[in-house]
């Protein structure tokens, strides 16, 4: 319930920002985040890795969504809610500031 | 000091020396039962890591461990004294070959390919060892699978095979240690004593809703992933990318399947038409 009430807060013209000190790794299109000074790992999917790469610190969440579009066969309206659930998972393993 | 006493044990564990003085001679079987695989004659050198252990009977049971520059390690149960003493030896272990890439996991072998079984602890990665030695597989390990990174190859550790509770399948030999916590089964017949080339890894789940055993092909990413949150030593191979490129390596070197397991014959039947008919 915490997590939908974020959703339907979320400004999206946030900019969302990488937390420091994290390694970032591609593998083949997939990517592993490492933080907490390596104590732990996130392999995210091609989706994720997506939003990931754009969660740059210069792209508001509009940004992405209208980059993600270009990418997939997808409504606005559900790929706008799955990049903001990515963002919010994001934020809750502590990958974002 | 000098090692001539037949109260001294010696084995010898990733080319790593370790002599144990225990007079006690029912410590002392139980030793052999464990690391039979793994005992030498007495080496000429100093060894690498010496342990002395003494039980003493009053005023009540005790076993003590002792190393060089460690604080004594103290139990009256013999299911945790297996326990302790292997856990500090290990991890000893660990630092003096920090060359190798210890991954907790068990290793067989099968048709001259190394395999791996990773999974986290209380998965059934030894109970499945135990179904897989009984259907034609060889053993190097139940527990921790060191990796030579340069040739990738497996380094056997195949001391008693560790169990939680009996298996459901293939009776236990006579010659079992059953402890408190634990049971011991030492493996005499088919173990590998030389270093195999790693060619699969299973990534091991245990689920008991299912039928038939589900395997299939993983990510070179996710294989990446489970490799380094199961690997024991990872930071010791960062090479400024905090051990991720060790891991990496690995999982491209091999062929990675995740393995939901339930019935223990059809999983070993399972992994054997894989392994053959790649």
């Amino acid at each position: 319930m915490d997590s939908i009430l974020y959703i339907n807060s979320m400004n999206n013209e946030l900019i969302p920002v990488r937390t420091d000190d994290i390694i970032t790794q591609d593998v083949d299109g997939e990517t592993l985040i490492l933080n907490n000074h390596g104590a732990e790992i996130h392999q995210l999917n091609d989706v994720a890795s997506l939003v990931w790469k754009y969660c740059d610190g210069k792209h508001s969440i509009t940004d992405i969504v209208q980059i993600l579009l270009n990418h997939y066969t997808v409504s606005h309206e559900q790929l706008t809610h799955d990049i903001e659930t990515v963002i919010c998972q994001f934020k809750e393993k502590g990958l974002l500031k | 000091m000098i090692y001539s006493d037949k109260n001294f044990l010696c084995l010898s564990i990733f080319n790593c020396t370790i002599t144990v003085y225990v007079e006690s001679s029912h410590l002392r079987s139980i030793l052999k039962k464990i690391y039979g695989n793994m005992i030498i004659q007495m080496p000429e050198k100093v060894a690498d890591l010496e342990y002395e252990i003494s039980l003493y009977e009053e005023p009540a049971k005790q076993i003590v461990i002792s190393r060089k520059e460690c604080s004594d390690l103290n139990t009256d149960d013999i299911g945790e004294f297996i326990f302790l003493f292997e856990k500090d030896m290990t991890i000893e272990l660990q630092k003096l070959r920090s060359d190798l890439l210890f991954i907790h996991s068990a290793a067989l072998e099968y048709k001259g390919m190394a395999l791996l079984l990773v999974a986290p602890s209380g998965t059934g990665k030894s109970t499945t060892s135990w179904a897989m030695l009984n259907s034609g597989f060889s053993y190097l390990s139940d527990e921790l699978a060191p990796l030579e990174l340069n040739s990738m190859q497996v380094v056997p550790y195949p001391h008693a095979l560790c169990l939680k509770a009996e298996p459901p399948i293939f009776k236990l030999p006579d010659d079992s240690l059953y402890t408190s916590k634990t049971i011991h089964v030492p493996v005499s017949s088919d173990v590998s004593n030389s270093s195999l080339a790693l060619s699969y890894i299973f990534y091991l789940e245990y689920d008991e809703g299912i039928t038939e055993p589900i395997i299939k092909p993983i990510s070179t990413a996710e294989a990446s992933a489970k490799l380094y949150s199961n690997s024991l030593n990872i930071l010791a191979h960062e090479n400024g990318e905090n051990g991720i490129q060790a891991a990496i390596s690995v999982a491209r070197h091999v062929k990675n399947y995740s393995l939901i397991s339930n019935h223990l014959d059809k999983t070993c039947e399972q992994i054997k038409i894989l392994m053959t008919s790649n």
